[in-house]
């Protein structure tokens, strides 16, 4: 695999296709004739025919009239840079030229006359139709061997907006959008380092999508870097629609309710963990990019913790990382305890607590699992319903399903607390698949609690652990910095310090050569000379 | 690629390996023959024992890396490699069985007495087996985590328990006559020996040259805790009541009541002190299933590891049909076995390793 | 190969949860318990009696939540026989209708009788149950102990609860009693002395509050009080020491928290008026002297407190005042303990940890002397030094009377 990773920004998928590009065998090898009209006629038929072709035949009058075709997808393109393009060109074949040294139309329109940065000359058929469909205008010249395609690449796109599922109260409100060339312009904004580099690829026989693997040269670990590569050059799929197909195509461990690769909307989640030794891996077409590698308490970890003070940081990771535990273990600490270790309860909890079970006629492991599907339910559809429809679920799941549920004696109303305080814990940990990895883990928790108390959930615990020990993230092992022990990497798990003191590069992710990261002796101290 | 293990992980192992089950077992033996003088027992046979840290840690430093079986079978030749691999198997294995028991009994006595032992024991093996099977460095972390999890825990329980605490009821020093401190150290020494669990790891760790580190680490660690549980029964029950509690190291956290609401957290420590009991059968399932694969030259680990668990089980359920005879076993039967599979068995690996070394440096002189 | 034994494992796998599914062998819903709040042991000569009073949570958070009194009684009191305690305890089952919870069992009360003959049973019971907590209260009461459990409280509505409050609050502001719990008591009859104390708990007033419609009025007709230490001694019980005798025991023992000394002082016209000194901290060392062979012991008080009443015209000013109310503060503790040192040695019974001091310190003679230690014991004199400095005069600096009769010295 050649990895044009000097080439930097500009994009070369026709290089690198040649593996899945052999699959279409019908047209391979169509090389483009001396002959406009059937050029153009092959050019259609390989595309289709759609209504969405827009063809335009011009005439030099020049080169003896020699007529040259403009053809592109409507739609795909700029709208703006066609009408640049055209102008000039229009403008070009009328004006009669002194003849050029080799005389041929197309080298002329390569080098004079279209008015737009990126051109590329393509050979064959399939070449052409391909370039189109990425949304370049494609020029095929009378009496050549070879067509131009242009870069116009465009149409209707979303803009950046706030991204909506990891918000902030501190930091950037950019979110990626589906378009790949934004998202690394917004990469690129950030980091403006010559070492950052983008290695592109296309994956998908049909859908063609492309990807992006970012990072910088020098701090992320060279062999992680060509394990990214690896992985992703080897899948073979019809359609790459999100970069959560890559996800499940690369990770380390199949059966796991973990996730082993991060995903992020916000650049400037994705810019710090490239800072940090991260690969990215952008696929267009899903605002969601993918970080890899990742340990366990990366999830913990939202991008706001190093835009606040380190002390309020520090109490928010807190509060999440509690919040994990309360989301997965809540209701099976609760049924254990009430249904097997009454005894540790206050004596005046234990009796309000029986006085509200008083007439409820199921046991607590069946009352908590009617509650928590109750809840996964309502979850699910405020997240599938039209957004108009939303308040009257809210109205029907707090009023109907929590309060008359309650009254009509069918769960006690302790329940109908844990299980509320569990999902509000749930939503806390900033990455979602983590959290729905602490759901589905809380209803095997459940039952193991429901049948042997607090042994049965120590022993779920047990397996949880040997599993999380087990598991790797690019050959990181992903409990890395307690489990390996690196005191070093300690600063940013459980408690964030302040800036000054993260002199070092997490030593799992960068590379081991480049870990520092900022000057000694930065702690503000208003007595140092010159501060 | 070789799994490697750091250091702090092999200490957490050898730990793990001892003081579960001590901590549990130690302190009403030691007390009821040594009284109030039962720390100076443990403290003395953590002495008595350091000698053997070092034997075993030259034992394991003479070993290149290979696996240790495969590297006897090198060394000595492949029928006393095979007869010292199955000798190590089969004592793992009955460790590993003893292990599984003594906790179901326990969860059996304290919690859950209705459910049936074979769910319990069940649930344990396969705990254990699963945590086996996710490899060496997975047990080695996990047990790096559950020993963070314990000396977090630790100085909680001190606190929780501090105001029941009375030193005086340490004194008189040296009450007890010494025939007696002396016969106390027996069982703490016994404990201790489980420490050659380090043969069976050595060859995985990343640093080599810290054999003797870890070892002693762990061994350290593990006497502190069985200290530590000694001379709090002692401080808090005295002398006298201990030798009648099965399990005294719960009832000092059982009488813990802090204020209204915060009473009856053995169970919590329970939990806990649980994590650590299930490292302690997944090391020795490990060390089980390594010997009988290495010995037997199988090829993958899966199916010795399978079978081994379901012969456990039902050894388990089978060997002791009274609690009471499993407890005489722990306390006198294991004696001999623990005394010839961790100190006789080392010893004569060592004396092996002389001798042959001896005798390979003659041949080397002699070709020369 | 793989994929066979995977499947395998899933099938072994699905197998055991249906196990699982099907049994849960501990499991007890909240619903299903019938929580003892407290146990009464009895013994008719025969057999133990043993009741229980259990809570009605029903009937408690109804209480809570409305205004007015409850309908249903908070709880309910029954008593089971048998010749052992479990026996008794297994014939509960056929009468009530839930299985009875001894976790937060707070309180155990033994009537007199039991007291005297010994319970070793019990004491075996609570370490070899899981069950019932050794951090249980014990009481001893003169008459039967159902009755104790049949009265209702004020302020209270689970009156087991209420006695261990009881207990505590009296132990922290008063420690005149202490709070004997099962495995304290094990340890002491277990220890050198062999001898233990429980405080009483009593019926004080006429007839019983076993009715909610006692409450209808403002005074009750009988209330449950704490009065004197049983003394124990072997395992049984051999006598009563009363209130001062029993504050004396805390101070020897070194168990005073907070209590008060009522310090008599001389008014003007010569009669006799009472100061009272609040005493916010105190310790005790006991500590053996061998003299010429014979043992003996000294113990050392040294107490602080805050002076709450002045009963007497006194000038606050003036440290030769302070010092007298002092002095006469340590003579009146010096009595107490004197007294309560010659009541153990009348009743043969050492409960000042007298004998576990003399182990720790002497122990080549403790050889000796623990065969006969009673009498030994009981031949050892005590010596007594008080130190009692009052640190704070409260937030007045003369007595009220020493301004009422500052004209008459005029």
């Amino acid at each position: 695999m050649s990895n044009d990773a000097t080439s930097g920004g500009s994009e070369k998928p026709a290089a690198q296709q040649s593996n899945s590009q052999a699959e279409h065998t019908e047209h391979a090898g169509q090389v483009l004739l001396p002959d406009l009209e059937l050029n153009i006629e092959r050019l259609q038929r390989f595309l289709g025919g759609g209504s969405d072709i827009v063809c335009r035949t011009l005439t030099h009058r020049s080169f003896d009239n020699e007529q040259y075709a403009i053809l592109y997808m409507d739609g795909l393109v700029d709208g703006a840079a066609i009408h640049t393009m055209l102008l000039g060109l229009l403008e070009d074949a009328n004006r009669t030229n002194e003849l050029q040294d080799d005389g041929s139309l197309y080298n002329h329109l390569m080098d004079r006359s279209i008015a737009v940065g990126k051109i590329r000359p393509v050979t064959s058929i399939d070449e052409a139709g391909y370039a189109m469909l990425e949304g370049s205008t494609v020029i095929v010249v009378g009496h050549s061997l070879r067509a131009i395609a242009v870069d116009t690449a465009g149409g209707e796109s979303r803009s950046v907006e706030e991204p909506s599922s990891q918000t902030v109260v501190r930091g950037p409100k950019e979110g990626f959008t589906e378009n790949l060339r934004t998202n690394t312009a917004l990469v690129r904004r950030i980091i403006k380092s010559p070492n950052l580099r983008m290695d592109y690829k296309v994956v998908g026989q049909e859908t063609r999508t492309n990807i992006a693997v970012v990072y910088l040269q020098g701090i992320a670990q060279d062999d992680v870097v060509q394990e990214v590569h690896r992985r992703i050059d080897a899948i073979e799929i019809d359609g790459i629609l999100e970069s959560g197909y890559i996800e499940e195509f690369i990770q380390d461990k199949a059966f796991t309710p973990f996730p082993l690769i991060q995903n992020t909307e916000r650049p400037d989640a994705a810019c710090a963990g490239i800072l940090e030794g991260q690969v990215v891996i952008m696929v267009s077409g899903t605002p969601f990019v993918l970080l890899t590698p990742v340990t366990f308490v990366r999830f913990f970890q939202s991008s706001e913790d190093y835009y606040q003070r380190y002390d309020i940081a520090t109490f928010l990771r807190l509060i999440r990382v509690a919040s994990f535990f309360i989301s997965m273990l809540l209701p099976s600490m609760y049924i254990a305890i009430t249904t097997f270790h009454q005894e540790m309860l206050p004596t005046s909890l234990l009796v309000s607590l029986a006085a509200q079970r008083e007439g409820v006629p199921f046991p607590a492991l069946v009352e908590a699992f009617l509650m928590e599907i109750t809840f996964e339910i309502l979850r699910e559809a405020g997240v599938r319903m039209p957004r108009i429809i939303g308040p009257a679920i809210s109205i029907v799941g707090a009023l109907v399903l929590g309060q008359a549920a309650v009254q009509a004696g069918l769960v006690s109303a302790a329940m109908v607390i844990v299980v509320s305080f569990t999902a509000i814990a749930s939503f806390v940990i900033p990455a979602v698949n983590m959290g729905i990895a602490a759901r589905l883990i809380r209803f095997v928790l459940m039952i193991l609690g429901g049948t042997f108390g607090l042994f049965g959930i120590m022993s779920g615990l047990m397996v949880l652990l040997a599993h999380l020990c087990g598991l790797r993230s690019f050959g990181k092992p992903y409990l890395m910095p307690i489990s390996p022990f690196v005191p070093g990497n300690l600063k940013d798990v459980l408690i964030r310090v302040p800036w000054w003191a993260m002199r070092n590069r997490p030593k799992n992710m960068a590379s081991k050569s480049n870990l520092k990261r900022e000057g000694s002796g930065q702690r503000p101290d208003p007595d140092r000379e010159g501060a | 690629m070789k799994p490697a293990i750091s250091t702090l992980q092999t200490v957490a192992i050898i730990n793990n390996a001892i003081s579960p089950t001590a901590i549990l077992s130690i302190p009403p033996v030691v007390i009821s023959i040594a009284s109030h003088d039962a720390w100076i027992s443990v403290l003395g046979a953590g002495l008595a024992y350091l000698p053997m840290v070092a034997v075993i840690a030259a034992i394991c430093r003479a070993n290149p890396g290979k696996p240790f079986i495969e590297w006897l079978e090198s060394r000595f030749g492949r029928p006393v490699g095979m007869l010292i691999g199955l000798l190590f198997g089969v004592y793992y294995f009955n460790t590993f069985c003893l292990i599984v028991r003594q906790f179901a009994n326990f969860i059996g006595d304290m919690v859950l007495d209705e459910t049936p032992l074979f769910m319990l024991i069940g649930i344990m093996v396969a705990v254990a087996a699963f945590t086996v099977a996710h490899g060496v460095e997975a047990i080695a972390r996990s047990s790096f985590i559950v020993l963070l999890m314990v000396a977090a825990i630790i100085p909680f329980s001190v606190l929780l328990n501090y105001s029941d605490i009375n030193l005086q009821r340490l004194l008189p020093l040296v009450d007890t006559d010494l025939p007696h401190i002396a016969a106390a150290t027996v069982s703490p020494f016994l404990w201790l020996t489980e420490m050659s669990i380090l043969l069976i790891f050595s060859p995985y760790m990343k640093r080599p040259a810290s054999f003797v580190r870890a070892g002693m680490f762990g061994m350290l660690f593990s006497l502190f805790e069985i200290m530590l549980v000694v001379v709090m029964t002692l401080t808090i029950f005295g002398p006298r009541i201990v030798p009648m509690m099965s399990y005294p190291f719960i009832n000092m956290v059982g009488i813990v009541e802090v204020g209204k609401f915060l009473e009856r957290i053995e169970i919590f420590t329970v939990s806990a002190w649980g994590m650590t009991m299930y490292i302690k059968m997944a090391v020795f399932l490990f060390a089980a299933v390594h010997c009988l694969s290495q010995t037997l030259h199988l090829r993958s680990n899966r199916h010795a590891l399978i079978g081994l668990s379901v012969l456990a089980v039902v050894t388990t359920l089978a060997a002791w049909p009274r609690n009471v005879e499993m407890d005489n076993w722990v306390l006198y039967d294991t004696i001999p076995f623990l005394i010839v599979f961790n100190v006789g068995l080392p010893a004569v690996i060592g004396i092996g390793l002389i001798l042959t070394r001896a005798g390979n440096r003659a041949k080397g002189a002699k070709t020369s | 190969m793989n994929g066979k034994l995977r499947r395998i494992l899933c099938a072994a796998a699905l197998v055991w949860t249906t196990f699982i599914a099907t049994g849960c062998w501990n499991r007890i819903e909240l619903n299903e318990l019938a929580i003892t709040s407290a146990t009464g042991i009895d013994w008719d000569g025969s057999k133990w009696i043993i009741s229980y009073q259990v809570v009605i949570p029903a009937a408690i958070s109804s209480g809570i939540g409305t205004t007015g009194g409850t309908q249903q009684s908070p709880i309910v009191v029954y008593s089971t026989e048998g010749r052992t305690i479990r026996e008794a305890m297994m014939y509960s089952f056929s009468e009530s209708p839930r299985k009875l919870f001894y976790g937060h069992n707070r309180v155990v009360v033994l009537s007199e009788e039991v007291a005297r003959r010994g319970f070793e049973e019990l004491i075996d019971v609570y370490f070899r149950n899981a069950g019932p907590r050794e951090t249980v209260s014990m009481l001893v009461t003169p008459g039967s102990a159902r009755r104790i459990l049949e009265q209702f409280m004020q302020l209270q509505l689970i009156s087991g609860d209420g006695m261990k409050d009881i207990v505590l609050s009296e132990m922290k502001n008063a420690s005149i009693l202490p709070n004997v719990q099962v495995y304290q008591l094990a340890m002491e009859l277990a220890g050198d002395a062999k001898s233990a104390v429980l405080p009483e708990i009593y019926i004080s007033g006429s007839g019983d509050t076993a009715s909610l419609d006692s409450f209808k009025q403002t005074t009750i007709p009988s209330k449950l009080k704490l009065r004197r230490l049983a003394v124990l001694r072997q395992g049984r019980m051999v006598g009563w020491m009363n209130q001062r005798q029993s504050l004396g025991v805390s101070y020897l023992r070194n168990r005073v928290q907070q209590t008060g000394v009522t310090v008599p002082c001389e008014k003007t016209d010569g009669t006799r008026g009472y100061d009272m000194i609040h005493i916010s901290r105190s310790s005790t060392k006991l500590k053996p002297i061998v003299r010429e062979g014979r043992l003996a012991y000294s113990a050392e008080v040294h107490a602080l407190g805050t002076l709450t009443e002045s009963g007497c015209p006194q000038n606050l000013y003036k440290p030769e005042v302070i010092r007298k109310i002092e002095q006469g503060g340590e003579l009146q503790i010096r009595t107490i303990i004197q007294e309560a040192w010659s009541r153990g040695q009348q009743l043969g019974v050492d409960v000042f940890g007298a004998a576990e001091s003399a182990h720790r310190k002497h122990p080549q003679q403790w050889k000796k002397w623990s065969g006969d230690w009673n009498s030994v014991f009981t031949s050892a004199a005590l010596e007594t030094n008080v130190h009692l400095r009052i640190a704070r005069m409260g937030l007045s600096n003369k007595s009220f009377q020493y301004i009422t009769n500052q004209d008459k010295r005029e």
